[in-house]
């Protein structure tokens, strides 16, 4: 059931309209529980008793508060994790027939991170209280953020459960429709129209000249960005519905004048995750000296391409990412960090930034690394002609990061615009935005590009 | 209690909403299985036929806006003014294509005028020969066309026009599936800097529906204007559609429709003879959902029939086989260099640049068989 679509809207319209009848905090847990649990069972019955395995095992290990078993299980997380990851790289053919018919839990990565929040916060004490069953599963299978985040903290998360029911408020629906509005544009224009000089570059890259390469390279920036902050702005939007104030996943990342600004800007919750439970907590951060911060930034980066899979181009593009953080961080030991760079500075650091991040993604989208390297090779060929196909394609790469840019600004524009309206004058014109987007949209949904995560 | 304001504005915003999304409910309602669908479906149809009617019209109206938006920005890059690197390639716009720029000297810079052509030499072949392919399976290597000799190359710069030899003039007409092919043909084209080449496809257009886009009369204008000696055409995947021919609407796949679409097969092809071009008429791929592949099956065979009916200026290229595995199914992949290449996009229709490197391949090759100059012609 994804958030687009019709089922979706019947469902969490039904949610909403009895949400602000739970009245006490475990009337809330309860009914979380169940909506989220029938939204897991719709998506596929095993993902429901995998989700309720999980949370039972993390209730139990938050109440028993015995350190080996507590690690034991974190390990435990980490292993079916790095199992799935491996069963999605293993040939089908070479697994026995009963196994190669298993499907990878949708968002188990998620709600496996998000999950262990809540162990995390009670391990090092953040949660004093143990929490039951009921409300363990309620926190790992929510459904705004179970498939693919934004990863919620638990004791965040527990504080807002807490809270009394308040009344939806318009300011509340205006903010919301307009995370909806610029969602569903981001997903079904922007993403999908983009998809398609993504899809023609990747279908044959040996064969392309090197100009729809670089194009496709550019297109496949902004339609990640606009696939994956869509579906947050969505998963905020319905979660915000509900009274949840979710992290934002996005901070117009391709804005950022450094690759360390640039991960402070991508997929946020996910980053932040990294940075405070294993480069901070486990790996020791920068408290051990600056060549164990070094390594230490080496190797969060390099387990993260390692999340996204177990394949060679993405430990590839994992270390992409490491080699230029690690370059930019002994850079600035060496150098120092500049208080007020120039214009031309920050222009040349954007530029950079920006370059290596759309390049680091051509290993994140190949199907292999040897594909990678075929497409970097025509890339750098001379094979370069102009095409009429270019100029959509340019325009739409130009508005994507046009759009990037004043995301911000139009967001807050619009919501405050709406708010000066009258109840019916603000819906005809959240309303008519959608209506507007869904006419610009293509036919049909494709999946999102984070659900394989 | 809950505020009435902010309730009545998401019911609101709903209501919009579902009004819009009436035709996509109304037709999915019918694929359910729940209990009591049925009345479900009929309330909906209901409700589309009623109230539902401004949203279907305003669908409709998007959607065209959509096509022609997106060929005119075809159009408007085809202005754009050449780079360094194109002016040195031997392609021509669209535009010039249409004769609205000067193809004069596009004619007269691109085709030394004794330098041999591949075009009127299929006059000379008796019937309509058929340019295809023989069966190859799932992993086999593509075989030789049926009607061609030697091995089917896998580098189109190492057959035909041998490198620097300029002079035919190729006009490249049809849909969105000859766009993807004349990517394979310019490609050729920049890399041996052989033929001149006018890309003059269209996407969505087709024989059914003249009112969108009228082949015969671009056709007739494009041999006016170039008087190329071949014109690579395919069309088909846009034509599941019925005719409308004066005032009398024909359903897709009556006696009438064939009837209509054959006349204007053979419109293009009289009109191709009458100025001595040879037209490689490329028959669709076969179509991954069965449904749609049964239309296609049908433009084909009213295509083939008007090309044997008319004779030797038209050679038909088909290499099924090469999109087919040995049971004759549609094949997604094949085995090309020891690497899989997909030879279809996701929709099971358009063709990937493997794909389209096989139509590439074998017209090529046929052209490099049968190069005759187009002196040799006899037409008027």
């Amino acid at each position: 059931m994804l958030f687009p679509t019709i089922g979706f809207t019947v469902f969490f319209f039904v949610v909403l309209a009895l949400w602000p009848h739970m009245r006490t905090t475990a009337a809330r847990t309860g009914f979380l529980a169940m909506a989220s649990g029938l939204f897991c069972a719709i998506a596929s019955p095993a993902l429901l008793v995998y989700v309720v395995l999980w949370s039972g095992l993390l209730a139990l290990a938050g109440r028993c508060q015995k350190r080996p078993f507590q690690v034991t299980v974190v390990s435990g997380a980490i292993l079916q994790l790095v199992f799935w990851k491996a069963f999605e790289t293993i040939p089908r053919g070479l697994l026995p027939e009963s196994i190669a018919q298993w499907a990878v839990p949708l968002g188990v990565s998620f709600f496996t991170f998000q999950g262990l929040t809540y162990l995390f916060a009670r391990m090092k004490g953040t949660l004093t209280a143990p929490w039951g069953f009921t409300r363990v599963f309620a926190f790992c299978s929510f459904f705004p953020t179970i498939f693919s985040g934004p990863i919620l903290r638990a004791p965040a998360w527990a504080a807002q459960l807490e809270q009394p029911t308040a009344p939806l408020a318009s300011s509340v629906v205006n903010k919301a429709m307009g995370w909806v509005v610029l969602g569903l544009a981001y997903k079904l224009v922007l993403a999908t129209l983009l998809g398609e000089i993504v899809d023609a570059a990747w279908s044959d890259p040996g064969e392309q000249p090197a100009a729809t390469l670089w194009l496709g390279a550019y297109a496949y920036a902004f339609q990640l960005y606009a696939d994956f902050a869509g579906y947050s702005l969505l998963a905020q939007a319905v979660a915000l519905l509900l009274g949840f104030t979710v992290p934002a996943n996005f901070d117009q990342p391709y804005l950022a004048t450094s690759v360390q600004a640039f991960w402070r800007r991508w997929h946020m919750s996910f980053s932040s995750w990294l940075r405070d439970h294993l480069y901070i907590d486990l790996l020791g951060g920068n408290k051990h000296g600056r060549t164990r911060q070094v390594i230490n930034v080496l190797v969060t980066f390099f387990l993260c391409g390692a999340w996204h899979g177990l394949a060679l181009h993405y430990l590839i593009w994992g270390a992409w990412q490491a080699v230029a953080v690690a370059y930019s961080t002994v850079s600035r030991m060496v150098f120092g960090e500049s208080k007020a760079p120039s214009r031309i500075k920050l222009a040349l650091n954007w530029f950079v930034a920006f370059n290596l991040a759309v390049l680091g993604w051509i290993w994140f989208r190949a199907p292999s690394a040897s594909d990678a390297v075929d497409y970097f090779s025509a890339m750098a060929s001379a094979d370069w002609y102009w095409r009429p196909e270019y100029l959509s394609g340019i325009i739409l790469v130009t508005l994507a990061l046009a759009v990037h840019c004043v995301e911000k600004r139009v967001l807050e524009g619009t919501t405050k615009f709406a708010s000066k309206l009258s109840t019916f004058n603000s819906a005809a014109f959240w309303g008519t935005a959608i209506v507007l987007v869904l006419m610009l949209s293509p036919a049909g949904l494709p999946p999102f590009i984070y659900f394989r995560y | 209690m809950p505020k009435i304001r902010p309730i009545v504005q998401l019911s609101l915003i709903g209501a919009l909403v579902a009004w819009y999304q009436l035709p996509v409910m109304a037709e999915r309602s019918h694929a359910l299985t729940l209990p009591g669908h049925e009345q479900l479906a009929d309330t909906l149809d209901n409700a589309t036929a009623t109230v539902g009617q401004p949203a279907v019209a305003l669908r409709a109206w998007t959607e065209q806006s959509k096509l022609e938006l997106q060929a005119g920005l075809l159009e408007v890059a085809s202005m754009a003014p050449p780079r360094a690197d194109a002016i040195a390639s031997p392609i021509v716009s669209p535009q010039q294509a249409l004769g609205t720029a000067d193809t004069t000297a596009v004619r007269t810079t691109a085709v030394p005028a004794a330098i041999a052509a591949v075009s009127a030499s299929a006059a000379a072949t008796a019937g309509t020969p058929t340019t295809g392919a023989n069966g190859s399976t799932g992993s086999a290597p593509p075989q030789s066309p049926a009607t061609t000799t030697g091995q089917a190359p896998e580098q189109p710069s190492k057959v035909a026009v041998p490198k620097g030899e300029k002079g035919v003039v190729a006009v490249l007409a049809g849909d969105s599936v000859m766009g993807e092919i004349a990517y394979g043909v310019q490609r050729w084209a920049a890399k041996t800097r052989s033929w001149t080449v006018i890309d003059a496809h269209k996407v969505s257009s087709g024989l059914s529906n003249t009112g969108y886009y009228n082949w015969p009369t671009t056709f007739h204008n494009l041999l006016e204007a170039h008087h190329p000696d071949v014109v690579l055409m395919m069309v088909g995947a846009n034509d599941a559609q019925d005719i409308l021919e004066n005032k009398r609407r024909h359903a897709f796949g009556t006696a009438g429709w064939q009837e209509v679409y054959s006349q204007r097969v053979h419109t293009i092809l009289d009109d191709a003879a009458a100025h001595c071009t040879t037209v490689y008429w490329h028959l669709m791929p076969i179509a991954r959902e069965p449904g749609f592949e049964k239309k296609m099956a049908l433009v084909r065979k009213v295509i083939r029939d008007a090309a044997e009916r008319h004779g030797a200026t038209v050679r038909l290229v088909d290499p099924n086989e090469r999109f087919m595995d040995s049971s004759g199914r549609y094949m997604e992949s094949t085995r090309i260099n020891g690497k899989t290449k997909a030879l279809r996009t996701d929709d099971g229709i358009h063709l990937t640049v493997a794909g389209a490197q096989i139509f590439v391949d074998t017209v090529l090759e046929d052209a490099e068989k049968h190069p005759v100059k187009k002196a040799s012609c006899t037409a008027p």
